[in-house]
């Protein structure tokens, strides 16, 4: 069960529209390494975990991911509010605008649609919290990219900040895997799925 | 405070429990953590309080006896004004 609260994470002030950047930002939305591919990752992974501070940090951090898919939603929709046609056009913006207008879809930067394939629920506590230490990394590599093509210090802020989240999360990630890890023989931690098999 | 001043307040007191609880939920008996933890979430109950007496609900389940439903008359968080 969701609670919805009305308040960002962290604020997204942007003065500047610009559609062009918007349009990269765009991947952080339904790009392979966005915000709603994690949500639905951890969100997934969550069931079948056989600890229970795995299930909590994959709630968590799930829900917090749709708190940063709200974000970038925002700084998205702030870039490109109150478009000129000649703004539009200026910034290379048309593929979008003629099929979503200014409204939020999940794409990737390049306008694939966001798909399932980006993430994997593979229902192995240790594969799946090995996908999501790679996951936040990839994550930061992307906020990493965002974070060069742009000096507009309203955009620059809350992208720093996420960036900053990925790196806690992959560090929350890692401690949730060493406590897995210190349940399952040392001598061969691979004997068994801890999320499957009977023990 | 004003609006904006207390929204700030209460993102800065929900992000310290945000962290805590991510910390929490892999060291759940570390009592400086929890300790940390209740806290700031006296902090956040205050404030939260005095904001949504103020100023309207931050959740659909606040509710002080308004006579019009405030939820969708209060500007939605991507808003730039909500933001200033």
């Amino acid at each position: 069960m969701w609670i919805y609260e009305k308040k960002l994470q962290y604020p997204v002030h942007i003065r500047k529209p610009n559609p062009k950047l918007a349009m990269a930002i765009l991947s952080q939305i339904g790009g392979p390494d966005g915000e709603l591919g994690a949500s639905q990752r951890y969100l997934s992974q969550r069931y079948t975990m056989p600890d229970p501070a795995a299930i909590g940090m994959l709630t968590d951090i799930g829900s917090e991911e749709l708190g940063h898919l709200e974000m970038v939603s925002a700084i998205v929709y702030q870039l490109t509010r109150n478009l000129s046609p000649e703004q539009i056009k200026a910034a290379g913006f048309e593929p979008y605008y003629v099929d979503h207008t200014t409204g939020i879809y999940p794409s990737s930067a390049a306008g694939v649609p966001f798909s399932a394939k980006y993430f994997q629920s593979k229902g192995d506590a240790v594969t799946d919290l090995y996908e999501d230490m790679g996951a936040e990394q990839k994550a930061r590599t992307t906020y990493d990219n965002l974070i060069r093509l742009t000096d507009d210090p309203d955009v620059l802020d809350p992208l720093r900040f996420l960036r900053e989240r990925e790196i806690v999360h992959f560090q929350r990630f890692g401690e949730t895997l060493s406590r897995l890890m210190d349940t399952l023989d040392p001598r061969n931690p691979y004997a068994c799925n801890p999320s499957f098999d009977r023990q | 405070m004003n609006r904006s001043g207390l929204l700030r307040a209460i993102q800065i007191a929900d992000f310290a429990l945000v962290e805590a609880n991510l910390f929490l939920d892999s060291h759940p008996n570390d009592e400086n953590a929890l300790r940390y933890y209740g806290t700031y979430k006296a902090r956040l109950d205050a404030l939260t309080e005095d904001y949504v007496n103020r100023f309207g609900p931050l959740c659909a389940r606040q509710y002080a006896g308004w006579n019009s439903w405030k939820w969708v008359e209060t500007p939605f968080p991507w808003a730039p004004e909500a933001n200033a």
